[in-house]
């Protein structure tokens, strides 16, 4: 890292941090996520490539705070969402730590894949690759076309691989 | 990722589309094992792509994703206005609460950290190390705090204290002190319950107030008040016996128990929400439960699965 470069991401540092972190404590309403949110924010922003020319450094650092902000709880909501199906089972299930970490990954890869995605090519695309379900099936459900239906998974497919790097 | 590979992969996602998509004729199977056998670049992309999709889907544990499951409408679910939420969380500097509405319908993750946690549906009696005995309702959670204290974080709890240093309960509003006897508390969101059973008990909020219970007493207090004394309020730790009674209560009340003990979602509409029930209702056996509310109450069930029962006037 050059001099110039260090300067601008200590003086931002020096002069944001504290308002970041107090801004996210109000709207997180937790210290802990705060701290973490607003370092990660600040981590991020130290990746950036032209920090010397950022006009409004406040502005970057609440974009990508929220960014991350958004990631945390999805996170966290998936994961009680995974959580209370495991209580809703008639048998009680304790997983595994590794079958924990593995479900969540899994989850987390799936929920990347599909965000950004409308509803109903989610649901398409759960429909066929889980439930087995065909196009005419969906379409029907979904009340769209089989075309649709075909666009839909087609989308879904690709932000899987992207997801994943494959 | 080369062109050749980009193109391998897009003809991968048409034939995994072709293939599943319940219309894929021998045709189309023969026409896909010879695209397979045209390219080494096919057949890679072909994996690849079923790498992913069991990177993601496949490596789930069966059933995990059943459909109208919690976690399926998580997956599937509005996204847009959670992002809309958020946008306006982080510049307004926060009046909206953190995920409240989202969270709500799950146990918080804190809770698993807790020492003994029922399921929905679920009651236990707890031995404690002390010897006295702890009885869980169902979706409650309960961790040990010292030799003679217990945390009650979620849920609802009964007491049996026998002679000797007495128990101290926690509660997120305050607390409560048991020489002896039988007491019961309940957690709700922005207040606390306790009600003395057999012996007294000593209720104290965090900010300080306290006040002596009598047997059959019961209230509700906050962090900082407590509110008035009501006598004869026995009945509400009928669950213990697998049975709600309420006297003259909101319906809502009576919906928030029975979803203690029912899977799925439960819910009334506003308006249906405020109609008055007194009765006495089955807590394992919330079919009947809902059956016997319809009966008496001018609503109607909306069944949109097994898993999602809407409550309306009807």
């Amino acid at each position: 890292m050059d001099s110039t470069r260090d300067t601008c991401f200590s003086s931002i540092y020096k002069s944001d941090h504290p308002w970041l972190e107090r801004r996210l404590q109000n709207g997180l309403r937790n210290r802990e996520d705060a701290e973490d949110v607003a370092g990660e924010t600040f981590t991020q922003l130290l990746c950036l490539p032209a920090l010397e020319q950022l006009n409004e450094p406040r502005a970057m650092l609440i974009t990508i705070a929220r960014r991350i902000t958004w990631r945390l709880w999805r996170r966290r909501e998936l994961e009680q969402a995974w959580l209370e199906m495991l209580r809703l089972q008639p048998e009680p299930l304790e997983p595994s730590a590794e079958e924990r970490v593995q479900t969540l990954q899994s989850l987390q890869a799936l929920d990347t894949a599909l965000d950004g995605l409308s509803s109903k090519a989610r649901m398409a695309f759960l429909y066929s690759q889980l439930d087995g379900m065909t196009h005419v099936e969906i379409a029907a459900r979904l009340k769209v076309s089989p075309t649709m239906v075909r666009k839909y998974i087609v989308q879904a497919l690709r932000r899987c691989c992207e997801v994943l790097g494959v | 990722m080369t062109p050749l590979d980009m193109r391998s992969r897009e003809a991968a996602i048409e034939w995994q589309v072709c293939l599943s998509s319940g219309q894929a004729s021998d045709a189309d199977r023969r026409a896909f094992d010879q695209w397979l056998a045209e390219n080494p670049s096919h057949g890679a992309a072909w994996q690849r792509l079923n790498a992913a999709l069991d990177g993601t889907l496949h490596r789930l544990r069966p059933g995990l994703l059943a459909d109208g499951n919690p976690l399926r409408r998580s997956l599937v679910g509005p996204q847009l206005a959670q992002r809309r939420r958020l946008g306006k969380l982080v510049l307004a500097g926060g009046t909206v609460l953190l995920g409240a509405g989202a969270a709500d319908r799950y146990v918080p993750l804190r809770h698993l950290t807790a020492g003994y946690v029922t399921r929905t549906g679920e009651r236990r009696r707890v031995a404690l190390p002390d010897g006295n005995m702890m009885e869980l309702d169902a979706r409650s959670a309960a961790t040990l705090d010292g030799q003679y204290g217990v945390q009650v974080s979620s849920g609802a709890a009964i007491f049996e204290v026998a002679a000797g240093q007495g128990l101290q309960v926690h509660l997120p509003h305050g607390a409560v002190r048991l020489a002896q006897g039988r007491a019961m508390v309940r957690c709700a969101s922005e207040r606390s319950f306790c009600l003395a059973l057999s012996g007294t008990a000593q209720v104290s909020t965090l900010a300080g107030i306290h006040r002596q219970l009598a047997p059959g007493q019961s209230v509700w207090f906050d962090a900082q008040q407590i509110d008035a004394v009501q006598d004869n309020q026995g009945y509400a730790a009928a669950w213990s016996n697998g049975e709600l009674e309420v006297h003259d209560e909101p319906l809502q009340t009576v919906i928030a128990a029975l979803a203690r003990y029912r899977p799925g979602w439960l819910r009334a509409s506003p308006q249906a929400s405020r109609l008055r029930v007194t009765g006495l209702f089955p807590l394992d056996d919330s079919d009947r439960a809902l059956a016997a509310l319809t009966h008496t109450l001018p609503i109607r069930l909306q069944r949109l699965s097994s898993w999602y029962v809407m409550i309306d006037l009807a």
